[in-house]
C-alpha cells in the first residue's frame, strides 16, 4: 500500500477527518463504475458509493492494512452493491450441460472479436448476467484488478474465481447466441 | 487469459457509456459524514453522561444509606468521635452535579463552535 495512503489513513484516525476528502476524490469513480455496473442505477449507483464510503470511514479502525486500502473499499462497495440488488432478481440461465459441451475455440473467437458490432451484441450480453457475474468481470476485465484482489474483495478462492470467469464467458457465448432462459423476480 | 484473449469484452466494457459522478460528489459525501460524525459524537456525549449520572447517583445512594445506617443502628452512638458530616456530603453531592452538568454543557457549546475538532 502506498506510504501516503497509510499517512493519511493514520491522519484521519488521529482526528483529521478532512483529510479523507482525498480518499474519496481517488477513489469514488472506481467505486461508482462497479456500483454502477453492478445495479445499473445511476441514481442508486451514487447513493450506493455514498454509502460505501460512510462505511468505509466507520469501519477505518477495523482496516488492517494487510491489502491495499483499494482493495478494502472494493470489498466494501462490492458487499454493498450485492446486497442492495439482492431483492431485485432479473437472472438468465443457462443449460448446464451446454456450457459443458461449448468449444473453447469458439468462445475465445466471440469474446476476441472487437468489432464494433460484436461489441454491440457483448454489451447487450453483459447486460442479462446477473449482479455477482457483472462485478467479476467488471473487475476483472475494466479495472484490471488481479485475481488475487478479487479473491480479496469477494472473499472466495482463486480457484473459485477462475471457474466463475470461465463459466461468466462460456454464459456471455450463450446469450451472444440467444441460448438462454429467462427469469425475471421483481 | 487476461493479455491475449478476450479484447472484444474488454474493448465492449471499456467503451460502454458510463455515466461520471457529479462534480460536488466529494462535497456532499463529507457533508454526510460531517453529519454523521457529529450524531456519534452527540450519542457518545450523551451516554458518557447517562454513565456519569448513574455512578453519581449510586455513589449519593451509597452514601445516603451510610448515614442511614449510623442513625438506624445507633453506631453514631458507639462511634461518638465520627463526625456529623451527613449535611457536608449532600452539600458535596450537589457540587458534584453541578459540576457534571457545566461539563457536559461547555462540552456541548464547545463542539457546536468546533465541529470537527
Amino acid at each position: 500500500m502506498e506510504k501516503e495512503e497509510i499517512n493519511i489513513i493514520e491522519s484521519i484516525l488521529n482526528g483529521n477527518s478532512r483529510q479523507y476528502t482525498v480518499l474519496v476524490e481517488k477513489y469514488s469513480q472506481q467505486i461508482f463504475s462497479l456500483i454502477f455496473q453492478i445495479t445499473e442505477n445511476q441514481e442508486d449507483a451514487e447513493e450506493l458509493t455514498q454509502d460505501t464510503f460512510l462505511k468505509a470511514y466507520q469501519n477505518l479502525k477495523k482496516f488492517k492494512q494487510e491489502s491495499s486500502f483499494s482493495t478494502w473499499i472494493y470489498r466494501i462497495a462490492y458487499n454493498t452493491a450485492i446486497s442492495a440488488t439482492r431483492k431485485k432478481k432479473y437472472t438468465c440461465y443457462v443449460d448446464e450441460q451446454q456450457l459443458t459441451i461449448l468449444s473453447d475455440v469458439n468462445v475465445d473467437e466471440a469474446l476476441n472479436s472487437d468489432s464494433e458490432e460484436n461489441c454491440e451484441a457483448l454489451r447487450e450480453a453483459v447486460s442479462k448476467l446477473d449482479a455477482k457475474e457483472k462485478a467479476l468481470i467488471s473487475m476483472f476485465y475494466e479495472d484490471d484488478k488481479s485475481i488475487k484482489d478479487i479473491c480479496e474483495i469477494t472473499l472466495e478462492t482463486e480457484s473459485n474465481i477462475k471457474v466463475k470467469l470461465h463459466r461468466i464467458r462460456c454464459k456471455l457465448y450463450l446469450l451472444m447466441k440467444g441460448e438462454t432462459y429467462e427469469n425475471r423476480k421483481r | 487469459m487476461k493479455t491475449e484473449k478476450d479484447n472484444g469484452l474488454r474493448k465492449a466494457l471499456k467503451a460502454s457509456s458510463r455515466p461520471t459522478l457529479p462534480s460536488n460528489f466529494t462535497y456532499r459525501t463529507m457533508m454526510k459524514l460531517e453529519e454523521e460524525i457529529r450524531l456519534q459524537e452527540k450519542t457518545r456525549i450523551q451516554r458518557q453522561f447517562i454513565f456519569t449520572l448513574l455512578v453519581f447517583c449510586s455513589l449519593t445512594a451509597g452514601v445516603c444509606l451510610w448515614i442511614s445506617s449510623f442513625s438506624t443502628l445507633k453506631l453514631k452512638d458507639m462511634m461518638p468521635t465520627t463526625p456529623n458530616f451527613g449535611s457536608e456530603a449532600v452539600w458535596f453531592g450537589i457540587l458534584l452535579l453541578v459540576l457534571f452538568t457545566l461539563d457536559y454543557v461547555m462540552r456541548s457549546i464547545y463542539r457546536k463552535r468546533h465541529p470537527l475538532e
